[in-house]
């Protein structure tokens, strides 16, 4: 099947369709994928990929709080991490 | 406007899939909600296999069913009626039966390190690789209990993981005990059989536990402690997790009576403590999925009236569940609790550590102290840590039983539907 173009923190990713947010995320690092920063500032990444944890919990095209292992990648989505970027 | 009551099946996994497709086959209309994209549950998510893509089928093409897919019950209501929001939209459904088929999760107990990038759930892990994620070349440790163990490492070994170790934390003679259980179940025992002889390269170590994660140079060590003996081992993933625990989260929330094993119910009906509520497959206890496909049957046969079917139906379920209490028993019970430091988190969402909540006395003094369990995982992994290292019970659960947007809730604004809170003990 024909790649679909996914925008990832900004970067344009081309994808296979069909693969969950999260999968996306991930074949994009070699490095252990960071989701989010907590509270006290630390990395975490995804926990348990069937929606219970929250740790994998992304912005999707402007909606806050998405998990990214309970959704499938369309074209032109719009992934935003909140790995801190540039230090924090 | 919102549908007429039907029948609503919560939970597209195999169990409410069947339950779904018989109650819809003998003519009557079907509501099935899930959380996911994609129906099958977890077992079969994404799964090619001609039984999963069979029923897919039947679910999504049947003019009886009508599927609600990445949709979850916010709050139960009374009158039998349920708060569920859908991806752009909410509703109030009322139903005339409820079958709770939520399944079950892993039970994922903190240790020091655990909440390192790089640590995951063990049959996380396999979804994540089910649905895309590269795995060629990475090292993997898995270590933890339980039947799950063994599939998933035969899934990351196809998909090109390169196994490290495998770390079960029962030893050898329970693990027999386990597998002369197998013997009356002869899927399960092929099943077994299938995975097992590619990971006899992978060194494995039985009676041994998981009790420390820390950053390495590159990935991660484990440390692992079998008897007195400590040892490590690096890898790039750390795959955990301790047998599974039912989502009865919902169940409670209606009011069912619910044990640490599953929610309690009849067993030739399974009718739960409230009216018109059943409960069927791994919530209603782990069981595996020639379990959750005979209780599927035997709620809808219940449900339609199709009493010939009923006497069969219900062996088919006796005998499934005998398997059921065989897994409990070698793997229901969790371990006794790994040393944490003071610094180690237990409530991952809001970072609530082992010190600020050791002073505590119950679940509700931690979370009104702490914040524990209030995070938007609403304790679904904090509240069964808690459990198992406090012995801490959750004395309710309250809804939202999800973060839910506000405009899903307005929706109780317009009329009187509060939502129902009920305390179990």
């Amino acid at each position: 099947m024909n790649p679909i173009i996914i925008t990832i923190d900004d970067t344009p990713v081309a994808c296979p369709p069909d693969i969950s947010v999260l999968a996306a995320l991930l074949r994009r690092t070699h490095q252990p994928l960071v989701t989010r920063t907590t509270v006290q500032g630390a990395p975490r990444g995804p926990l348990c990929a069937m929606g219970v944890c929250y740790e994998c919990r992304v912005t999707i095209n402007d909606r806050p709080h998405q998990l990214a292992c309970q959704q499938t990648v369309q074209a032109g989505m719009r992934i935003t991490t909140t790995t801190p970027r540039g230090g924090k | 406007m919102n549908p007429p009551a039907t029948v609503v099946v919560v939970g597209a996994g195999p169990a409410g899939m069947r339950a779904a497709s018989e109650i819809a086959d003998a003519g009557q209309p079907v509501l099935i909600i899930d959380d996911n994209p994609h129906v099958g549950g977890q077992i079969w998510r994404t799964l090619p296999t001609t039984p999963a893509q069979h029923a897919a089928h039947h679910l999504h093409t049947h003019p009886n069913i009508q599927l609600w897919s990445q949709s979850s019950v916010i709050a139960p209501l009374p009158q039998q009626r349920l708060l569920v929001e859908r991806p752009t939209s909410a509703a109030i459904v009322s139903y005339t039966h409820l079958i709770i088929a939520t399944g079950a999760r892993e039970r994922l107990l903190p240790l020091p390190g655990w909440t390192l990038p790089g640590v995951m759930g063990i049959g996380g892990l396999q979804a994540l690789v089910k649905t895309g994620m590269p795995i060629a070349g990475k090292r993997v440790l898995i270590a933890g209990s339980g039947p799950l163990i063994w599939p998933v490492a035969h899934t990351l070994r196809t998909h090109g993981a390169h196994i490290v170790a495998i770390a079960e934390r029962q030893p050898l003679h329970r693990l027999a005990r386990f597998a002369v259980g197998l013997i009356g179940h002869p899927s399960k025992l092929t099943q077994a059989l299938t995975s097992m002889p590619g990971l006899v390269t992978s060194p494995l170590h039985l009676g041994t536990r998981i009790t420390a994660i820390t950053t390495a140079t590159h990935g991660l060590t484990a440390t692992l402690q079998q008897s007195q003996r400590e040892f490590h081992y690096d890898a790039d993933m750390v795959a955990i997790g301790d047998h599974l625990v039912p989502n009865y989260e919902l169940a409670v929330a209606v009011g069912c009576r619910t044990t640490p094993t599953g929610i309690l119910t009849d067993p030739d009906t399974l009718a739960t403590s409230c009216p018109n509520v059943y409960a069927i497959g791994e919530a209603r206890g782990v069981g595996g999925i020639e379990c959750a496909l005979a209780e599927g049957t035997l709620v809808a046969l219940q449900i339609t009236q199709h009493h010939q079917r009923l006497p069969a139906a219900r062996r088919a379920v006796r005998h499934e569940r005998a398997f059921a209490t065989h897994l409990a028993r070698i793997f229901g019970d969790p371990p006794a609790p790994v040393p944490l430091s003071a610094d180690t988190i237990v409530c991952r969402c809001e970072d609530v550590t082992h010190a600020q909540l050791q002073p505590h006395t119950s679940w509700r003094a931690a979370k009104l102290q702490t914040r524990c369990g209030m995070g938007p995982c609403q304790g679904r992994v904090c509240g069964v840590a808690c459990e198992h290292l406090y012995g801490w019970g959750q004395d309710a659960i309250r809804p939202p039983l999800r973060p839910a947007r506000v405009s899903t809730l307005a929706l109780l604004a317009s009329t009187d539907h509060t939502p129902c809170v009920h305390v179990t003990t």
